[in-house]
Order: C-alpha cells, then structure tokens, then sequence
C-alpha cells in the first residue's frame, strides 16, 4: 500500500485537489450555467482518457527505454575509453626497436578487456528487445585487433613500422561505428 | 555406437602463452599447435565422424597471428566448412574468442 502511494504520489494530489475543489467550488464568486453540453462532457472524458494513458502507460514505457538507452551508451563509452588508453599506449611505443614484452602483455589484456566489454554490450542490447537492427561491433574490432597483433606481433625483434597508417585508419573506423551505433540507439524509439 | 568427443584445452595440451605465427619466430607458435594438437585431432574426428571441442580459457591471450596461423591454416588445407563441421569451442575467458577464430576459417 504504502509503495503504490509512493509510486503514485503525483496522480493522488491531483485527484484530491480535483475533489477537493469540487466540493468547495460553491463557496467562491462564481456563477454556473445549469445546462450540461454532452459534447462539453464528452471533451472533458477524453481528455481524462488521454491523460490516464500517457500518465499511467506512455510516460513510464518512455522512461524505461531512456534507461536501457544510457545503459547502452555507457558501455559504448566505457569502450571508447579504454580504446583512448590502448591509442595513447600504442603511441607511447611507436619509437620502441622491439617493443618490450611488458607493453605486449599488456596489450593483449587490454584488448581482451574490450573483447569483453564488447560481448556484454551484445548480451544487454538483446535483453533491451529494440526493434531497430543490432549493431555490429566484432568485425571493425577483430580488424583493429589484428592490425595491432598480426605480423608477426609475437616475435621478439617486433616493432611497428611508422610508415604504415593503417593502425590509426582501423582505431579511427572503430571509433566511427561505436559513435554511429551511440546515435542510432539515442534515436531508437 | 556414439563417436567420442575429442577435448582439447590449449592452456593443458599446448601451453598458457600462445605465442606467434611460425615456428622459427618462437616457441608456442600457431604452426606449432597446428602440426602438433590440432590437425591430428581434427583428422581424428573427421574419420570417426565426431567433434573436437577446443577450450580457449585459462591462457594469457591471444595473438591474431597465432589464431589466424592454426586455425585458419586447418581451413586452407582442410575447407572452411569441414573445419567448422568439426570443430567447437569453448571460451567463458574471452566469449568473443569464438566469433573472431570462426571469422579466420571462413572470412
């Protein structure tokens, strides 16, 4: 009792203030026209129609969506983070001739933790039932993941050659579906 | 009679640091693995018609290089389709593991 109280406190004191003045409405300066208008009476049951059903449906099935939505975008942005941190490592070893075993470990954590992050993102947006398509992160990773590790990442003389761009190019499309798939679930009705 | 399941658990059968594509680039190599656990189980299950299931967990991670050498290197000798016919996988460490192999043996 006392939670639906609590849910409904909005919907209770304007039911009271709308009793309430019915019943006190005669002690004020006002005169009445007696005849009842049916269309008056019809106007006034819609609009009470109207009102239950954004009030009581409409309103909470919007803010459960906002929620789903925030959820989503914030492990897109917990993503984008940790990509920030992966970039800004990366080029801290650009020079490196090889690069230490300590910044390969740690690579390989990093982007497991994405991989990760990634895999949850796709458990909670198939929970949130959207009608719009899911968005498809994995293969812009794998991409990025490979131009990071393939080619011999593993050898010990390993460096990354500064001449090539396509590391930048494959952080760069990753960036731009994650912010893509950020507008497209903002919109998601 | 009921073909048996070959289990591999690369962190027991191989080792827990994958290493890099080829053999002369260092030891655990994804060459390695192929010759030495995964083309002989894989021929074993295609023979007796049952499934080899490959557990990715428990490793330090890995490398593209050494994925894409044993896995996708079975898929060039073997045909994508026979390989993924045959083969499972299990990854509770990385689950996203799984969709990226699948993506080197047929891109």
């Amino acid at each position: 009792m006392l939670k639906f109280l609590a849910k409904n406190k909005a919907q209770i004191l304007f039911f009271l203030i709308g009793v309430t003045v019915g019943f006190t409405i005669t002690l004020f300066p006002l005169s009445f026209v007696h005849d009842i208008d049916p269309l008056n009476m019809i106007n006034i049951l819609v609009t009470l129609l109207v009102a239950l059903i954004v009030g009581l449906y409409l309103e909470p099935k919007n803010q459960d969506s906002r929620v789903e939505k925030d959820i989503l975008i914030s492990q897109l942005n917990e993503i984008k983070l940790l990509l920030r941190e992966i970039q800004a490592g990366f080029q801290d070893v650009y020079d490196e001739n090889p690069i230490s075993e300590g910044f390969k470990s740690k690579l390989r954590k990093q982007l497991r933790s994405v991989s990760n992050l990634l895999y949850s993102f796709d458990e909670t947006y198939n929970e949130c039932g959207f009608s719009y398509t899911k968005p498809t992160l994995t293969p812009a990773f794998i991409n990025y993941k490979r131009t990071l590790t393939g080619n011999g990442f593993d050898n010990p003389s390993f460096k990354y050659d500064k001449a090539e761009g396509y590391y930048n190019a494959s952080y760069l499309r990753l960036l731009r579906e994650i912010n893509s798939s950020i507008i497209k679930i903002n919109k998601n009705t | 009679m009921t073909p048996t399941q070959i289990y591999i658990k690369i962190s027991k059968d191989f080792t827990r640091t994958p290493g890099a594509r080829k053999m002369d680039e260092g030891n655990y190599s994804g060459e390695e693995f192929l010759k030495s656990v995964l083309e002989p189980a894989y021929l074993q299950a295609s023979k007796e018609d049952s499934i080899v299931q490959i557990n990715l967990d428990d490793t330090e991670g890995y490398a593209t290089s050494f994925l894409e050498e044993a896995f996708g290197g079975l898929a060039r000798k073997y045909g994508s389709n026979n390989v993924l016919d045959h083969l499972d996988f299990v990854s509770n460490d990385e689950p996203l593991l799984i969709e990226e192999i699948r993506h080197y043996i047929k891109p």
